[in-house]
């Protein structure tokens, strides 16, 4: 579950999970009992995650999920004092923010790369591209951002 | 050597650390608890998949040899027969028209269906092919079917379609062990990729029939044949137009080997027509620089009006090389 919700938010993690422990299910009988079984398992969900993500439906429902759980942190209580809470509060609405202006594809990457802290090559794989690929758009991504959470603050 | 994988494949690059502290404000991302009525909706899932299966549960109970081969003949007709009506006739075609359809690999379309078929139908030596493929060693499937990486199954869909079309060509020689032995190994592919249901269960029928050897073997070719529509419509309805692709990349490889091992010139230019479209495809799909290299050699041999002995035995040689480096 905790796989699946690292790639996919909650919101569609539950029922990929259950996606995975029925094609488990089905494929009991080609399981190979040498091989661990919770590397079978992880490679099932790996693949029902990929699908999720070459679904257009599912990956805007993703790309809404994690939006969303953006927003939730975003408005949750702060740490420490009173001055940083104050800070990073500001912090976390601009980047929810910033995020929101971004182009779907390039939300999820940021997402899947600096909140989720997964590696690029994992990103590719999960998204069908190629690792080069994914790094130029990741630079593109990171630089917009960044824009973007200026211009929040020029214009607050 | 990594296969389909791009030559920059480098480590992380490093993270911005100002995008770094302002993600730090979210906290940690959440992890997730699984629910505890999880373990319930799975099974009530499986439960459904059951139900809808139900219809069929008792036949291995029950079935008796004689009844199983009667039903397997009765799915393979009817399976036969839909996908007959909605293509063109069986027959070789005349020498000027054989495969143009194939001349864009992008066409999902119901044209060219039957191309591997007809391919192999229309070569001088199209019963001497069986003898090609029984010359070679077997070679097995992958034995790992966990992973399900993107660079796995590309190999898989492209191994897929040279199994077929070797299994296609034994069926014309009357090697029917051989071909029997090459559906063995496609069910495995097909397996490893989790292909849409309907195309291992063709397949399996069709295995039953071979061994019952109660039909020549050209009749199961033409049986055969039409795993070819049923595996482009199973994948034209799904995100994975590689699958579709590659598949047609593994049989379009295999005729031509088989068509220079026979020293059919005809056969090997007609299948040169679509050699730039495939390499153009594999630039897109990161294939291995070395099998782009041996596309961009055959492109100028297959363009030749005619071709010598010596040719003919370099194209045979940068055909296995791709072979080799696309189906590893």
């Amino acid at each position: 579950m905790r796989f699946c919700v690292a790639r996919l938010g909650e919101g569609l993690a539950e029922e990929v999970t259950q996606e995975v422990f029925v094609a488990a299910w089905e494929m009991l009988p080609k399981y190979r009992p040498e091989a661990p079984l919770q590397a079978w398992l992880f490679g099932i969900a790996r693949h029902k995650c990929q699908q999720a993500y070459r679904n257009r439906a599912r990956r805007d429902a993703i790309d809404r999920a994690s939006l969303a759980a953006i927003r939730e942190h975003a408005h949750a209580a702060g740490p420490t004092s009173p001055e940083d809470a104050i800070t990073q509060a500001a912090v976390r609405v601009r980047l929810h923010d910033s995020l929101t202006k971004l182009p779907g594809e390039d939300r999820i990457l940021l997402i899947l790369w600096y909140w989720k802290e997964l590696p690029v090559a994992e990103i590719a794989d999960i998204l069908g591209k190629s690792v080069a690929a994914v790094r130029k758009r990741l630079t593109r991504a990171q630089q917009r951002l960044k824009e973007l959470m200026y211009e929040t603050v020029e214009t607050s | 050597m990594r296969l389909w994988k791009h030559p920059d494949v480098q480590d992380d690059p490093p993270k911005d650390p100002e995008l770094v502290h302002w993600f730090q404000t979210l906290g940690p991302p959440p992890t997730g608890q699984a629910p505890s009525d999880l373990r319930v909706k799975v099974r009530a899932r499986i439960e459904q998949q059951q139900a809808r299966r139900g219809v069929f549960a008792w036949m291995p109970s029950v079935a008796s040899p004689a009844w199983a081969a009667a039903l397997a003949m009765v799915l393979v007709i009817s399976v036969g027969l839909n996908v007959w009506w909605g293509i063109r006739g069986f027959g070789p075609h005349s020498s000027g028209t054989r495969q143009v359809a194939d001349t864009s690999v992008g066409d999902l379309g119901p044209a060219g269906r039957l191309r591997t078929y007809r391919f192999q139908v229309g070569m001088a030596r199209a019963t001497e092919l069986g003898t090609f493929v029984a010359a070679r060693p077997a070679l097995q499937e992958p034995t790992a079917v966990v992973g399900f990486t993107p660079q796995a199954a590309r190999t898989a869909y492209f191994r897929m379609g040279t199994r077929y079309a070797e299994a296609l060509a034994a069926l014309h020689g009357g090697a029917l062990e051989v071909a029997a032995l090459r559906l063995d190994l496609l069910m495995q592919a097909l397996a490893s990729v989790q292909a849409p249901r309907a195309l291992p269960q063709y397949l399996h029928e069709m295995h039953t029939l071979l061994q019952s050897r109660r039909y020549e073997a050209a009749v199961m070719a033409r049986f055969l044949a039409l795993f070819e529509p049923l595996y482009e419509d199973a994948y034209a309805r799904t995100d994975t137009e590689e699958g579709l692709l590659l598949f047609r990349a593994g049989a379009w490889v295999e005729n031509l080997s088989l068509a220079a091992a026979a020293g059919d010139r005809t056969a090997v230019r007609q299948g040169g027509e679509v050699v730039e479209a495939f390499r153009t495809a594999f630039i897109q799909l990161h294939a291995p620089q070395e099998a782009l290299e041996a596309l961009a050699q055959l492109r100028p041999l297959l363009a030749r009006q005619t071709l010598t002995d010596q040719e003919i035995s370099a194209i045979q040689a940068l055909v296995q090389d791709i072979q080799g480096r696309l189906s590893e």
